[in-house]
């Protein structure tokens, strides 16, 4: 059985269908991308997965759990746990504490364990702390582990914004255009981290403009195109696809090396 | 490792704090005994309205939310005092934690619905819940007798005893402000608190990890509402007496004058804004004709020259929840 398995998922916004009927599955244990043009439906079904929309038609299951209708805390306790095109950090919260937030779900307390501080709760924080700093380290931000994260740069926004995702412990972690307005070293240190992360047994879906990164990091990939799925397969596949080359890449071959 | 790791930067800084908090307690104590006077009386409605703010700030500050209603469980909790304690003969503690009980009770069943808006709309079913409670006040005449009020409320104070010597009241009402304060900065500390400062961050982002949201901030409204309806009681029992003007809109106008004038998001706040808007007013008293005019000009100075209030000024950059200080 795949880990997440689309089926028919739509989404009309009005008369606009932003996804039209797309169904395909993702295994275990890799990193398969979603490409297409801008307005292909890609972050809509990034939304429809993870529960910020609840979907037209269709229906999304994860390890056998239907996530269709769930709110979006209850599909990231599922273990499906995604970032946002534009990152959406605590702005005021250092990097540690963004990170520790991500720590929600693998901690238990409200507000009586708060008052009351017991022995359990501050082993529990001394904890999360080192987890805290451990994946920050991954993510390369161990010296900017007090600065409010706001203050940081936008390419460390994001690798904190990934780090704090892992956090969160998920079995599936949907990436939305992590490369975004990020430079050829900073996507290639992403693309290392992102393989890293894989490592530790995260599958991975992400969106990406950057075609460099997709064909170097995706095992598999499927391209939307007007809210369609119009290709899905190796790197090698889709790149050579007709369909692909005349809706997204221009129309010869040269433009995806361009 | 473990006890370094254990001590957050910000906890560091509160540690080295703590000498010169106690002795500004103990000099505050100091003045308050060698005073007397209306600046005890200042000092007194302080600690009441700085325990009011500090409920506020949890909601507003902590959370992002915004609430212009907060008077309505200052005036639960006053009025519980007084009917209880006027008609049934109960311990003053005592209607206070049932007025505290009652306060949750209602903002959790108001809340429910209501924190489902945001922003403007938010503000406006919350100040709607402010005037609901000033016309039950006015209307209820059987049980708040109305415009008149209930007089004759028995002082602070618990089990037959009460403290009637003033400057012990404002000693009492500091330390119960400041053990509200120490709840609110235990509460921040801890994954109940950041979960409320993620939904203020980004309700998206904190939903993405797993952060349930309505939830949190019912919880937050709930506690502030406690929060108010201990110094609604409070009030009421230093005071005397209660009236639907009491708890008017004049209260939520202070309240949140005092969280911006302190320093919003920050846990000493609430106590600085409420000392410097109760004191301000008497300190430029003998201006006559002109105090309102210099008052008004004061919190404006304020507010131009420490934006972030007057609890972040000597940090340059603005103290929030979980920030490196």
């Amino acid at each position: 059985m795949s880990l997440l398995e689309i089926q028919g998922l739509t989404k009309a916004f009005g008369g606009l269908l932003a996804v039209n009927d797309v169904t395909f599955s993702i295994e275990a244990g890799g990193i398969d991308a979603v490409i297409g043009p801008n307005g292909a439906g890609k972050t809509t079904l990034f939304n429809l997965i993870s529960g910020a929309h609840p979907p037209t038609a269709g229906t999304v299951t994860f390890a056998g759990t239907h996530l269709t209708g769930l709110s979006p805390h209850k599909v990231a306790a599922c273990g499906v746990v995604r970032t946002f095109q534009l990152v959406r950090l605590f702005g005021e919260m250092s990097a540690e504490e963004n990170v520790r937030v991500g720590f929600h779900l693998s901690t238990r307390g409200g507000a009586w364990s708060a008052l009351g501080r017991s022995r359990r709760m501050r082993a529990e924080e001394v904890e999360i702390a080192a987890k805290a700093r451990e994946l920050l380290a991954l993510v390369g931000l161990s010296d900017r582990a007090e600065t409010p994260a706001s203050q940081l740069t936008y390419g460390q926004q994001r690798l904190l914004e990934i780090a704090r995702a892992v956090a969160a412990g998920p079995r599936l972690l949907l990436l939305d255009e992590p490369a975004a307005g990020l430079d050829t070293a900073e996507t290639d240190a992403l693309a290392e981290i992102i393989r890293a992360i894989n490592r530790r047994g995260v599958t991975i879906l992400l969106i990406e403009h950057d075609m460099r990164l997709v064909m170097g990091i995706a095992r598999r990939i499927v391209v939307l195109d007007f809210g369609r799925k119009i290709a899905d397969g190796t790197p090698e596949a889709v790149a050579r696809d007709p369909a692909v080359l005349e809706a997204y890449l221009g129309t010869t071959e040269t433009a995806l090396h361009a | 490792m473990t006890s370094l790791a254990s001590i957050s930067p910000e906890r560091a800084t509160a540690r080295r704090r703590l000498p010169a908090m106690l002795l500004v307690a103990c000099a505050a104590i100091a003045v308050i005994v060698a005073f007397g006077g209306y600046f005890v009386t200042v000092v007194c409605f302080a600690a009441i309205y700085a325990l009011f703010v500090s409920g506020l700030n949890l909601f507003m500050g902590y959370t992002g939310q915004v609430s212009f209603g907060q008077n309505a469980f200052a005036a639960l909790g006053g009025y519980a005092t007084a009917v209880l304690t006027t008609r049934l003969h109960l311990d003053p503690l005592a209607a206070l934690v049932c007025g505290a009980l009652l306060s949750a009770a209602i903002a959790a069943a108001v809340g429910y619905p209501t924190l489902r808006l945001r922003g403007h709309y938010l503000a406006m079913a919350t100040l709607a819940l402010g005037l609901i409670a000033y016309e039950v006040a006015v209307q209820w005449n059987g049980l708040t007798q109305g415009y008149m009020g209930i007089s004759g409320i028995p002082g602070l104070g618990f089990a037959g005893f009460e403290i009637d010597n003033e400057r012990l009241q404002a000693i009492v009402l500091l330390a119960i402000a400041a053990l509200g304060m120490g709840a609110a900065v235990r509460l921040r500390r801890s994954r109940f608190g950041r979960a409320l400062g993620a939904i203020a961050g980004s309700e998206e982002a904190a939903q993405a990890l797993g952060v349930d949201v309505t939830r949190y901030k019912l919880w937050a409204f709930v506690i502030a509402a406690v929060y108010a309806s201990i110094a609604g009681s409070l009030m009421a029992q230093y005071v005397g007496f209660v009236s639907p003007e009491v708890f008017g809109l004049s209260m939520v106008v202070l309240g949140f004058t005092m969280l911006y004038v302190g320093g919003i998001g920050n846990v000493s706040g609430p106590l600085i804004g409420a000392l410097i808007v109760e004191a301000l007013p008497q300190a430029v008293s003998g201006l006559k004709d002109y105090q309102d005019l210099v008052y008004g000009v004061g919190l404006l100075v304020i507010l131009i020259y420490a934006p972030k209030g007057l609890a972040a000024v000597d940090r340059g950059v603005p103290f929030k929840p979980g920030s490196k200080s």
